[in-house]
C-alpha cells in the first residue's frame, strides 16, 4: 500500500511537471511582453527615489490580462514599494495589447551601497482553457545611501572594484586591419588617379608635368602660348624628338597607350597650328581649358589608368 | 582686268596639282620628287637633280617642260665645253660659207621655259661661272643685243657618286641653286618590275607625249609666284623658329644637336646662307599654298628643309666625301632637336 503511495506521488510530480511544461509552452505563444522600458540608470539611485517600468504586453484571444491578479499597490518586497500602477489596453481581433506601466519608489535606508532589484511581477491570464501567466523578469540596480552611518572613513565604504568582463575583440581587430587595408589600397589609387604631385612612381611623366605646369598659367595670350608649348615638349619628349602633325601615326605606333585619344591629339596639333602659326584669335580660357582636359586625360593614358 | 585673289589662288593651285597628276601618270615612285619640282617651278627657283644614270631625270623634266609650256633646251656638261658653246654655234651653211646661230641658251629667247643642264659637274668653272650668271640676272647680252630668259628655270643634274674627269660646284655657285632634289630608285619592288616588265616605260619619248601640254602658262609664272608669295602669312612664333633653323646650322652644338657618326662640331664649317634661307620660306610658302593654307606652318619648312638646305652646307674637307649621307644625318637632327615653339621665348 505504501508502494502504491509512493508510486502515486512520483506520477503526481510528473504530470505536474509535463502540466507546468505546457502551460509554459502556452505562454510564449497566446501572451508576449513586446517591450519592457526599464529606468535608464541602475546606479546612483537613492531613498524615496521612483523608478518606472514599462511593459507592453500582447495577449490572443481569447485570453485576457486577470486584472483581479495584478501586483497590488503598496506591496513592499525588500524596501521597494509599489507605489502606483496603470493599465492601459487596445483591443484588436486577434487580441488585446496592453500597456503597464509600474512605479516602484524606493524606501531603503541602508548606509552601504548595496543591490536592490525591482521585484519580478507575474501577470495572470484568463478566458483561455489553461491557466497561463506571463513573467516579467526582476530588475537590479544600485542602491546608494545618501550618508554614511555615522562619521567613518570613505574607505570602509569602499566596495571591491571588479575587472569588468573583456570583450573579445580580436575579430574587430582583423576587420578593422582588413577595412584599413582596403582604405589604404584605394586612396592610394585615388591619390595615384588625380594627384599632381610626383611623389609616387609613374608620377613624374611628361605629361604629368606640363598638366602641372598648366595649372599655374594666366588665362591670357602669353599664358596660352606658354601652355601650347608646354604641351608639345611633353609630346616631344615622349617622342623623342620633335613631334609634328604629319608624324602622329608613327608616334601612336610607338605609344599604343594613346591611340584612344587619337582624334582629340589631331585636334590639339590643328588648334595649336590655328594659334601659333595661323594667328586665328581664339577664346583664350576656352583654349586652356580644353588643354587642361588634354593634359589631364594624356596624363592618364600616360599612367596606364 | 584680273579675278580676284581667292579665284587666282584657287585656280592656279588646281593647275599645279593637273601638273603633277600629268607628270605622275607618266613618271612612277617619284612623287615626292614632283611636288619638289612642281615648288621650285612656282617659287621660280633653280633645281640641282641628283641621281644615278638611267632613274628617269630626263623623262621627268621633259614631262613638267610639257606641262609648263613653253620652250625646252638641254646641253650635256662635258670637259671640252666651253661657255660660248651656250650662246652660239657655228656651222657651214648650204652655200659653203661659215655662218653663227644662237646656241640652247639663246635660242627660244624669251620663251625658254626649262633649261636642262646635264651633268653639269662635268663642265668646267668657266661654264659654270656664265651659266650661274644666266641663272641669278635672267638675262645675257650676245650678237650686240641683249636677251632676256625672264621665264627661264634651270634644272641642272649631277652625278655626285662618279668623281673622275668632274669639276666640282663650288658653294658660292651651289647656293644659286634652291633646291639639290634627289632622284632615287623606287624601292617598291612592284613599281620596279613595272619598271622592267611594262613596255610603256620602254619609250621615253612616247611617254612623255602622254602628259597634257601647257597645263600652266609659263608666261605668267612670274607674276603669280610674287601674288602667292605676299599671300602667305608667318606667324612671329614661326619667324623665331626659321631663325632656330638658321642659326642651328651655322651652331648646331648651341642647339644641341648631336650626331651618331661625327662630332658636329668638326663637321660643319659654314651654315646656311641668308639668300639660302629666303629660300626657304619661299620654297616654304609654295607647300603652303599648295596644302590650301594661307599661313606658314612648320611642317612647309620640312617639306623642303633638306633639299633646300643640304647642299648649301659646307662641311670641313674631311667630310665631304661623305656628303650625301652626312647631309641628310645633319638636316633630319636638326628639324628633330629645334623646337617649336622655342621654351626659352615661349618663357
Amino acid at each position: 500500500m505504501k508502494n502504491f503511495k509512493t508510486k502515486c506521488y512520483v506520477l503526481l510530480g510528473m504530470f505536474a511537471i509535463f502540466n507546468g511544461a505546457i502551460a509554459q509552452e502556452s505562454k510564449i505563444s497566446e501572451a508576449k511582453i513586446i517591450s519592457v522600458i526599464n529606468p535608464l540608470q541602475s546606479h546612483n539611485i537613492q531613498v524615496g527615489d521612483v523608478l518606472s517600468r514599462k511593459i507592453i504586453l500582447d495577449v490572443k484571444a481569447p485570453y485576457q490580462l486577470s486584472l483581479q491578479t495584478l501586483p497590488m499597490k503598496g506591496v513592499r518586497h525588500d524596501d521597494v514599494e509599489l507605489s502606483q500602477i496603470s493599465i492601459t489596453q487596445s483591443a484588436s481581433k486577434e487580441g488585446v495589447q496592453y500597456n503597464i506601466d509600474l512605479r516602484y519608489q524606493v524606501f531603503s535606508a541602508v548606509f552601504v551601497p548595496s543591490v536592490l532589484q525591482l521585484p519580478a511581477e507575474r501577470f495572470a491570464l484568463t478566458g483561455g482553457p489553461q491557466a497561463l501567466s506571463v513573467n516579467l523578469p526582476a530588475w537590479k540596480f544600485w542602491f546608494s545611501p545618501l550618508a554614511p552611518k555615522g562619521m567613518t572613513k570613505a574607505r570602509e565604504n569602499m566596495h571591491m572594484q571588479f575587472k569588468p568582463t573583456q570583450i573579445d575583440l580580436q575579430q574587430h581587430k582583423n576587420k578593422l586591419i582588413v577595412f584599413t587595408g582596403i582604405l589604404i589600397v584605394g586612396l592610394l589609387g585615388l591619390v595615384y588617379i588625380n594627384a599632381d604631385k610626383r611623389w609616387l612612381p609613374f608620377m613624374n611623366g611628361a605629361f604629368a608635368k606640363a598638366h602641372r605646369k598648366l595649372k599655374k598659367l594666366p588665362k591670357n595670350a602669353e599664358g596660352e602660348k606658354q601652355a601650347l608649348s608646354d604641351m608639345h615638349q611633353a609630346f616631344n619628349q615622349l617622342h623623342g624628338s620633335n613631334l609634328f602633325a604629319n608624324e602622329l601615326n608613327i608616334f601612336l605606333t610607338k605609344h599604343p597607350a594613346f591611340v584612344k585619344l587619337t582624334k582629340e591629339i589631331e585636334a590639339f596639333f590643328e588648334q595649336s597650328n590655328q594659334a601659333l602659326f595661323a594667328q586665328k584669335t581664339q577664346s583664350s580660357d576656352q583654349l586652356m581649358a580644353d588643354l587642361m582636359v588634354l593634359s589631364r586625360r594624356l596624363r592618364d593614358c600616360e599612367r596606364g589608368v | 582686268m584680273s579675278p580676284p585673289l581667292d579665284h587666282q589662288l584657287t585656280d592656279w593651285r588646281n593647275h599645279a596639282l593637273k601638273l603633277e597628276n600629268e607628270v605622275k601618270k607618266v613618271i612612277v615612285g617619284q612623287d615626292k620628287a614632283i611636288r619638289l619640282m612642281n615648288i621650285a617651278i612656282f617659287a621660280r627657283g633653280h633645281v640641282l637633280l641628283e641621281g644615278g644614270v638611267g632613274v628617269g631625270k630626263t623623262t621627268l623634266l621633259q614631262s613638267i617642260a610639257r606641262c609648263i609650256g613653253g620652250a625646252y633646251e638641254r646641253i650635256e656638261g662635258t670637259v671640252d665645253l666651253m661657255p660660248n658653246d651656250l650662246i652660239y654655234h657655228t656651222y657651214l651653211g648650204e652655200d659653203g660659207r661659215p655662218k653663227i646661230d644662237e646656241g640652247p641658251l639663246l635660242r627660244a629667247g624669251e620663251n625658254l621655259s626649262v633649261f636642262f643642264f646635264n651633268e653639269i659637274n662635268r663642265a668646267r668653272p668657266q661654264v659654270h661661272a656664265l651659266m650661274l650668271r644666266v641663272m641669278a640676272e635672267r638675262h645675257i647680252s650676245a650678237f650686240k643685243k641683249e636677251y632676256r630668259l625672264p621665264h627661264m628655270v634651270v634644272f641642272a643634274d649631277r652625278n655626285q657618286v662618279e668623281k673622275n674627269e668632274t669639276f666640282e660646284i663650288p658653294s658660292a655657285a651651289r647656293d644659286r641653286f634652291m633646291m639639290e632634289i634627289p632622284i632615287e630608285i623606287p624601292e617598291d619592288r612592284e613599281l620596279r618590275k613595272s619598271l622592267m616588265f611594262n613596255v610603256k616605260f620602254q619609250h621615253a619619248e612616247n611617254l612623255t607625249k602622254q602628259v597634257e601640254s601647257n597645263v600652266l602658262q609659263f608666261d605668267q609664272l612670274n607674276q603669280f609666284s610674287d601674288t602667292l608669295q605676299s599671300h602667305i602669312k608667318s606667324s612671329p612664333t614661326l619667324e623665331d623658329y626659321a631663325i632656330d633653323l638658321w642659326e642651328s646650322t651655322q651652331s648646331p652644338a648651341k642647339f644641341g644637336i648631336k650626331m651618331d657618326s661625327v662630332d658636329v662640331n668638326r663637321l660643319v664649317h659654314t651654315g646656311a646662307s641668308p639668300r639660302g634661307m629666303g629660300m626657304l620660306l619661299k620654297a616654304a610658302r609654295v607647300n603652303a599654298w599648295l596644302m590650301n593654307r594661307d599661313s606658314l606652318y612648320p611642317e612647309d619648312i620640312h617639306a623642303v628643309f633638306h633639299e633646300l638646305i643640304a647642299h648649301r652646307l659646307v662641311f670641313n674637307s674631311m667630310y665631304e666625301n661623305r656628303r650625301t649621307q652626312l647631309a641628310r644625318e645633319f638636316t633630319t637632327q636638326i628639324l628633330n632637336t629645334v623646337a617649336v615653339p622655342a621654351q626659352a621665348k615661349a618663357a
